[in-house]
């Protein structure tokens, strides 16, 4: 799948400063997928290409909210945040500062954090 | 002015004498409405025979509680009585909320109930997703369960909504840790699910021991919660 344009992005993204927010279940989808896209669609790699790379790599903070959607997998979530600082190769501190989730669901947040602290410890890329 | 009209009457004056008494009725009116009365003797209500003179300070409402009361009763006396039915309020505000508190508990088990065989349900449909060949729609099922089980933990709190005091349960007692609903749903769906799920996996793997030790940990923080709801 090709990068976004940096219209496409500013346009789908709530760009407000220096924080980006995006809404899963309004921009991307209610029914998230797997860990990789070549096996489907809505997939946590597609949903870190499309939606965090870019804004992360201009220094904004973004923000990630979480809720709406009808559930999620724990490969899609190591895969759209642990994969996202290991693509950037962030800091684990910087990471946690610029890449935030907002949710009802305390056990979403939970393990978005700790795949963030731990991402580039934990996983073995896997086959694609 | 009619008989139903006197304490009006008494109440718009300003502290000069009376204006208007009942007919038939004088200072000694209330006398003689006591002993005409009811034959209750002494403690003949005199509501019907109330005179709304001003007193010398002009307290028309002081003289009407005076002349209400029978002879010879004063606050003290019915003390007693208040306090009785003080009592008896305060008596029946504790039953009521003790049976409430009863029925929100036996609701907390009921839901707990549901949750643990949900719980039950969503392990036995995990291990046989990954101890089988692949299969999308089980997938999207385990996903759409495991987020209604978590849901399902996470509204256990709710039930003491409202509740500040006399409550059915302790607030803490009805929360369960995030760390193990965390778990549970790392354990099945973060390792060998969806497009890792390359073969099956057998019974002794260690994604399912691990699936197994998760849901027998919560089944555990689940029956804790039970045990606190018990009455």
């Amino acid at each position: 799948m090709d990068a976004p344009s940096q219209t496409d992005l500013a346009r789908k993204l709530d760009m407000t400063g220096d924080q980006v927010r995006v809404n899963v279940a309004k921009q991307f989808t209610k029914l998230p997928g797997a860990r990789y896209k070549h096996l489907g669609p809505f997939s946590g790699e597609e949903f870190r290409e499309r939606f965090l790379l870019e804004p992360l790599r201009q220094g904004k903070t973004v923000i990630v909210e979480l809720d709406g959607v009808r559930g999620y997998g724990s490969s899609f979530l190591e895969e759209a945040f642990g994969g996202t600082v290991r693509a950037l190769g962030l800091d684990v501190d910087d990471a946690v500062r610029r890449l935030k989730v907002e949710t009802n669901m305390k056990s979403w947040q939970l393990d978005v954090e700790e795949y963030i602290r731990t991402a580039k410890s934990s996983r073995d890329p896997g086959p694609k | 002015m009619t008989a139903k009209e006197p304490v009006q009457a008494g109440a718009q004056m300003d502290g000069s004498a009376a204006q208007d008494t009942v007919p038939g009725l004088s200072s000694s009116g209330n006398k003689e409405a006591s002993e005409s009365g009811a034959g209750t003797g002494s403690k003949t209500s005199s509501v019907g025979a109330l005179q709304a003179t001003p007193t010398a300070t002009g307290c028309t409402e002081c003289q009407v509680i005076v002349q209400t009361l029978p002879a010879g009763l004063n606050l003290v006396s019915i003390a007693p009585t208040i306090v009785s039915a003080t009592l008896v309020v305060i008596g029946w505000y504790v039953v009521y909320k003790t049976q409430g508190n009863r029925e929100r508990r036996k609701q907390i088990r009921e839901y707990l109930a549901v949750l643990t065989k949900d719980l039950a349900d969503l392990e036995s449909l995990v291990i046989g997703y990954h101890t089988k060949e692949r299969d999308q729609l089980n997938e999207q099922a385990i996903i759409s369960k495991l987020s209604r089980f978590e849901r399902g933990c996470e509204t256990l709190p709710r039930f003491l909504l409202g509740q500040k005091i006399f409550r059915a349960i302790e607030s803490e007692s009805l929360k369960i840790d995030t760390f193990l609903i965390q778990q549970l749903r790392k354990s099945m769906t973060l390792r060998h699910f969806a497009d890792e799920h390359l073969e099956k996996l057998s019974y002794r793997d260690e994604v399912i021991q691990e699936i197994e030790l998760a849901a027998t940990n919560l089944q555990a923080a689940l029956e804790v919660v039970r045990i606190a709801a018990l009455d």
